[in-house]
């Protein structure tokens, strides 16, 4: 499964452009003590993308933000925003929320807004604009400590909104959320995506990450295991479920050249094939050959079960 | 600098906790040094039997020039723990609502966050310095017997000496701070701390006695000696003496050095 991946992404027309990059990250390492929680990790995002780090708890997807954002030391290796060493200077351009939100329990929305203004120095902040857009301009002037945990994440996603950010980091943006939240959470991702920010999103929630994603990377304990875009990996790939009454079906799917691999499930055959074929090609085929599909389904991959596989495949890793 | 204590007062002000310790710390700072006259007026006007050993207390130049500046500025000194409680409370804040990690993300480095907190030290110094300052002079002005103008500015330096005192105790406040990073425990350390150096210095063999003073409590705690054996007709030190000054300053700038070391090494 890992090497059709890798085989589609080859010789997939959509292969990316370069773009400018953003984030890149080249051969960082973090252990903590004996724990490796990152291992020579290489990533590189680009201007534009929203970008989902994907992998499970304890893969080292925190660690990572951690250290691009100055918090965390790193080991080894090293990053660099917009083509430059991190610094205090690039922080302030950058909207982030790592794990929970961080506010003063004490303090209102609006004066938890205001110390988030003098650290990054920003000469004019629309803190009442930026409450609205994320629903909390009615209880501005409640402490914190009174919002529940959707008000809270929200409040996170104005702070980092606050800068005008070129790029904003979440990290599990929609943890704890009840549907509604998540729903909310994610239409307000896609809102500052079209607005041409570039948003890194780490989240092990993979319906997320594949709604709202254009790339992403999965890692796992502490190693990359891909990266790429959502899209070849979710619509590259399609699998056809088919059945006829010919005793040849199965010679004639494998001789076309786009069909990668074929299944048998009961009396019907599950055909993967590249992105050059679709099912209704796959049926005009099979009747030019002779064949009448009795049942034809395209079946759309979705991220999660490629997900699984890659972890299952690097379970040596 | 200016940005960071302001980000320091917008983070502390609206603070309950800090609202009513302030207020406790100059009520104490003004009331008390008027208080004591006044308490000891009230004794001799109204209990004729008080026996202060055939002293009368209003006789004791307490408040007179030049003994008021190193009275007041040591009597003073009794109630920095309130500040030093101040300080915890700041710092530990920032780690008990992680919002030290939050604060760097945002564009703080670490030397910024430190930075933060020293200005926070150093405007509660300066302030404390001023009301000492007008609270020595004002007493003074009102129960001195006769003084030349000259007289005012004797001993003055007393006022610096407290600053001194006062900002060094601060700093290990926060250092501390920055080593236990919880409120409860790094109080009850500071509380003890100064005992537990005394405990200590007895506890070493009495060839080592000399070392005694040179250890942080003791050496910042001889910048403002205590005055009141005067009073007994003994002998005390009414000056500042500069080695315990320059001791001082050196275990500061060590303090300042340990909390940059202390910040530098660990992840947030």
């Amino acid at each position: 499964m890992f090497a059709e991946i890798i085989t589609v992404i080859l010789i997939s027309p959509l292969n990316p452009q370069p773009l400018e990059t953003v984030l890149s990250i080249n051969n960082l390492t973090k252990h903590y003590g004996m724990v490796r929680a990152l291992e020579n990790l290489d990533l590189s995002i680009g201007k534009g993308q929203v970008f989902g780090i994907l992998g499970p708890n304890g893969s080292g997807k925190t660690t990572t933000l951690g250290i691009v954002l100055g918090v965390i030391n790193k080991t080894e290796g090293s990053y660099q925003w917009f083509g430059q060493t991190g610094s205090k200077a690039q922080r302030k351009k950058i909207g982030a929320i790592l794990e929970a939100p961080l506010f003063y329990p004490y303090l209102s929305a609006l004066k938890n807004l205001e110390i988030v203004a003098l650290i990054k120095e920003i000469a004019r902040p629309d803190m009442e604009g930026i409450l609205k857009r994320v629903g909390l301009y009615e209880r501005r002037k409640d402490a914190f400590r009174t919002y529940s945990l959707g008000m809270k994440q929200r409040l996170s996603i104005a702070s980092a909104l606050l800068c005008d950010p070129e790029v904003m980091i979440l990290d599990e943006p929609t943890n704890g959320l009840d549907p509604q939240g998540i729903a909310e959470i994610r239409e307000l991702i896609t809102q500052i995506a079209a607005e041409g920010k570039t948003i890194i999103l780490a989240s092990h929630l993979l319906d997320e990450v594949q709604k709202v994603c254009s790339h992403f990377a999965v890692l796992k304990k502490g190693r990359l295991l891909h990266t790429g875009p959502v899209a070849e990996v979710t619509k590259g790939i399609i699998a056809v479920e088919v059945s006829a009454a010919s005793p040849h079906l199965k010679t004639v799917l494998e001789q076309h050249p786009e069909v990668l691999s074929i299944a048998t499930a009961e009396d019907r055959f599950s055909v993967k094939m590249s992105d050059k074929l679709n099912a209704a090609e796959l049926n005009r085929y099979l009747f030019d050959q002779g064949i009448i599909a009795s049942h034809l389904v395209s079946q759309k991959q979705s991220l999660e079960k490629q997900f699984l596989d890659l972890l299952k495949n690097s379970g040596n890793v | 600098m200016y940005r960071l204590l302001q980000i320091e007062l917008k983070k502390l002000a609206p603070y309950r906790p800090f609202r009513v310790l302030m207020g406790l710390y100059f009520f104490i700072l003004v009331f008390v040094p008027v208080g004591v006259l006044e308490l000891l007026k009230w004794l001799k006007r109204n209990i004729a039997s008080a026996n202060f050993g055939n002293i009368d207390p209003l006789l004791l130049p307490v408040f007179h020039f030049p003994d008021v500046w190193q009275n007041l500025a040591y009597v003073s000194l009794l109630s920095k723990i309130i500040l030093g409680i101040v300080m915890v409370i700041s710092v530990t804040n920032d780690y008990s609502f992680k919002t030290v990690r939050q604060n760097i993300i945002d564009g703080l480095d670490r030397r910024d966050f430190l930075t933060s907190k020293l200005s926070l030290a150093a405007m509660l110094t300066f302030l404390s310095g001023a009301v000492v300052l007008v609270v020595s002079l004002i007493s003074a002005l009102l129960y001195s017997g006769e003084y030349s103008f000259g007289d005012i500015f004797v001993n003055m330096e007393f006022v610096l000496g407290y600053c001194l005192e006062l900002f060094a105790y601060l700093l290990i406040a926060i250092l501390m701070s920055f080593l236990v990073k919880k409120s409860g425990f790094t109080i009850a350390l500071l509380l003890v701390i100064s005992p537990l150096e005394y405990l200590l210095t007895a506890l070493l063999p009495d060839s080592w006695n000399a070392l005694d003073a040179y250890f942080p409590q003791h050496a910042i705690g001889n910048v403002v000696t205590s005055p009141f054996a005067k009073y007994m007709f003994q002998e005390i030190q009414d000056y500042i003496d500069p080695q315990w000054a320059i001791i001082t300053i050196g275990y500061g700038i060590l303090f300042i050095f340990l909390m940059h070391l202390s910040l530098k090494k660990k992840d947030l």
